[in-house]
């Protein structure tokens, strides 16, 4: 509103030269429009060009351009655009929106909960935004908060069932299991559908009920093999019940379709780097960790594979990143001594033993007795 | 305003792809478990076997090791697997018998087979065993076989009373069928761990193999294939870098990764599911872990103590000299930092009480309860009275 107002003012006090360039600015704006609305998406990017050549600063040119190239799949030109727009007007919410949305797109989870945090807080009542805040924070690992916001778009759009799958799997992940049986009963008992049986299979998997998980999950991949996720959640499934070469399967399956599936690249490069096949295993790890550089279960897989090519010094950074976002992970505690000791970093080494053995202890109350701990 | 609906039209074709993006993207990485496959380097691992592997059997090595390999043979490890038609302790009982409330079990032996049988009056599950686990020394369990699946005997033999009593972690369970009772099912994971770790050859490519199976841990579980050591020894050709050598292992990295693939790891343990509690008493490498002195020092390693060819002594003194290898007597704890310091195991302090039966005190025997037996706690400390059982 207040671009147009600047642009209008600008037009009736300005020289007639500077007028023309306006009028010719519009045009091409107008255009522009035009095409987008037409579907010729090149045509469009063009006339929105050439209305920011003769006005640079035009925000609604930008922004419109960014939705251009966003359309286009070319993200980080669309990214750059939006930038730009809000560079003159922090405060356009919905450019900030669609910021987000690219960064989303493209997996940069982290930077996209930047952009939606401060649209909701702006906006607290924009469903879109706080549902995309919601995925946003499940992605970057953040299940309870991540809950919490799908809650609040949930209560707003009880019939939206993808809200509800988003909500009931948030649930799950966080392993607030009845919560989530709920609502997939629910919503879900009577759709039948492929995604109706991976979310089954996932509640399943929740209980740890493995061969009912499987049915369902493999359910869901009769009916739609390329149902993002299926093929993932029914490697785990497999890899729970010791069917290790069928899990492979699965995972391989699900990144030849869904290549930046964390859970397929993650789990199939840390069973190839039981194996041995660092080579395959290491762009896995890696691009598991794009998605979420600081999962510390990627992250410890990627540091036992550079141990394994013995690169000691990354090794250790790699643990000491993953105690830090993980203090009890006292797993990489012990291999974190292990390689102290070996560099002769005694008091480091010292200390790492002194946190394993509080969180031994610690686990160890919470933990149920043993049935069987045979050698 | 048209602007404005060029976006919102934007904006709703996002969220429906965002839909698919989100089905796409769910999931989530837990820290993984300890896996019993996990290894680490280009060393020999005995619960690693790659498929395709053969070994040469341990006959073939005794023509060059011989008093080596008839050591070797006669050792707890050597023996940590027994066929039944062999089984010194099934062999030679005829009958063995317990009774836990409704049902009763019995082990008898006919010929070269020894038949466990459980039955609550009703329903009776009667099969031969098929292995016997462990030498007996302290106890032996069993492995049976039963419609096609695996299991562990609910009861095992223990030395200390000669007879049955339950299997250690089944004293609380209270089976309600004759199947429950006849033991434990185990998952075809669990049954290769097994057999990977009490016996030699029955395991490779993730795959059962029983009948290359040679009972005991021998030579080539824990030194690799030996055919290409042999084939050069015979060429008269230089043959000891053609098999792995543990002994070549780092202090650390003996200890954990290759004693504690079978001998539990601390690694293994700490990531447990349930809990250990004393239980870990018996699992060495994940208790010396925890010790003050543990370092990647090989005079901390397993076999800095226990020559892996020999049963372990039981003669605490025989233990003593090893100790005194860093804590020599009369220095003080100014020693202790520079030990500390330089993980290098240097010159520790002496004890200040005495340089005999070092294990008594700082390595105190423990009784798990229904092992009828004492485990040395390889937890190396001071252990003062009544001080409780550090994990």
């Amino acid at each position: 509103m207040f671009a147009c107002l600047v642009l209008l003012l600008t037009l009736w006090f300005a020289p007639a030269q500077e007028r023309e360039i306006v009028h010719q600015s519009e045009e091409h704006f107008a255009r522009g429009v035009e095409l987008q609305q037409k579907g010729d998406l090149e045509g469009a990017r063009a006339a929105y060009e050439a209305a920011l050549k003769l006005i640079p600063r035009r925000i609604d040119a930008l922004s419109n351009l960014g939705v251009i190239f966003a359309k286009l799949g070319q993200y980080d030109q669309a990214i750059i655009r939006y930038q730009q727009a809000l560079a003159i007007d922090p405060k356009e919410h919905s450019i900030r929106l669609n910021l987000g949305i690219a960064y989303y797109q493209i997996d940069k989870y982290q930077q996209a909960l930047g952009e939606f945090e401060p649209v909701v807080k702006a906006q607290p009542d924009n469903i879109q935004a706080r549902f995309l805040l919601g995925m946003c924070l499940f992605e970057t690992g953040k299940l309870k908060e991540s809950a919490a916001e799908l809650e609040k778009v949930y209560g707003a759009q009880p019939d939206n069932t993808a809200v509800a799958y988003a909500l009931a799997n948030a649930y799950l992940q966080d392993e607030q299991v009845e919560k989530g049986r709920a609502l997939i009963d629910k919503v879900f008992r009577e759709l039948g559908s492929a995604e109706a049986h991976l979310i089954f299979g996932l509640l399943d998997l929740a209980r740890r009920e493995l061969q009912p998980a499987v049915e369902e999950l493999k359910r869901a991949t009769q009916l739609n093999p390329k149902l993002p996720t299926a093929h993932s959640q029914l490697g785990v499934a497999y890899l729970l019940s010791g069917a290790r070469e069928l899990a492979i399967q699965e995972f391989k399956q699900e990144l030849e379709f869904n290549p930046r599936d964390f859970i397929a690249n993650v789990r199939l490069g840390w069973l190839y780097r039981e194996d041995e096949k660092l080579e395959a295993a290491e762009p896995l790890l890696r691009r598991a960790l794009e998605l979420r550089p600081d999962d510390p279960g990627a992250l410890f897989q990627l540091a036992q594979l550079v141990q394994a090519r013995g690169k000691i010094d990354e090794t250790v950074k790699l643990l000491e990143k993953v105690v830090t976002i993980l203090p009890d992970y006292t797993q990489a505690h012990v291999l974190l001594a292990r390689l102290y000791f070996k560099l002769k970093r005694a008091d480091d080494a010292k200390r790492e033993q002194a946190i394993i053995e509080r969180l031994t202890a610690e686990q160890q109350k919470k933990q149920p007795t043993a049935e069987s701990q045979k050698p | 305003m048209l602007m404005a609906h060029i976006r919102r039209k934007r904006k709703l074709a996002l969220t429906l792809s965002l839909v698919f993006t989100a089905f796409a993207a769910f999931g989530f990485s837990s820290p993984p478990a300890p896996s019993k496959q996990a290894q680490r380097g280009k060393v020999w691992r005995p619960t690693r076997i790659p498929a395709g592997v053969n070994f040469v059997g341990s006959q073939v090595c005794a023509e060059c090791h011989k008093d080596k390999v008839a050591v070797q043979g006669n050792s707890s490890m050597g023996l940590a697997l027994e066929l039944v038609a062999e089984a010194p302790i099934l062999s030679s009982r005829k009958r063995l018998d317990f009774r836990d409330g409704k049902f009763s079990y019995e082990i008898v032996r006919k010929g070269d087979q020894s038949i466990y049988t459980v039955t609550d009056g009703r329903e009776t599950i009667s099969e031969p065993i098929l292995y016997s686990f462990g030498q007996g020394k302290a106890g032996q369990t069993y492995l049976l076989k039963y419609a096609g699946d695996y299991y562990e005997s609910r009861v095992s033999y223990y030395a200390e009373i000669k007879g049955l009593d339950f299997t250690l972690g089944y004293q609380d369970t209270r089976p309600q069928s004759a199947l429950e009772a006849f033991g434990r099912k185990l998952p075809r994971d669990e049954v290769m761990q097994c057999l990977n770790c009490h016996s030699t050859g029955a395991v490779s490519g993730n795959q059962l193999h029983l009948d290359k199976l040679a009972p005991g841990v021998r030579c080539e579980a824990c030194h690799g294939p030996g055919a290409e050591h042999v084939a050069a020894g015979k060429e008269g050709l230089p043959n000891k870098d053609k098999i792995f050598n543990p002994a070549r292992l780092g202090g650390d990295g003996l200890s954990q990764d290759f004693c504690g693939s079978c001998h539990r790891s601390a690694e293994e343990i700490v990531m447990a599911p349930k809990r250990i509690g004393l239980n870990g008493v018996r699992f060495q490498p994940y208790r010396i872990f925890g010790s003050k002195c543990y370092s990647d020092d090989r005079r901390i390693s397993c076999m800095a103590c226990h020559n892996p060819h020999e049963s372990a002594s039981h003669d605490e003194a025989y233990y003593d000299a090893k100790c005194l290898a860093c804590h020599q007597p009369g220095r003080g704890s100014g020693a202790a930092a520079k030990h500390s310091q330089s993980g290098e195991g240097g010159d520790a302090p002496g004890c200040k009480v005495g340089a005999k039966n070092c294990a008594s005190c700082h390595m105190p025997k423990t009784d798990l309860p229904g092992s009828h037996f004492k485990f040395t706690d390889h937890r190396i400390r001071i252990a003062k009275p009544g001080e409780p059982y550090p994990y």
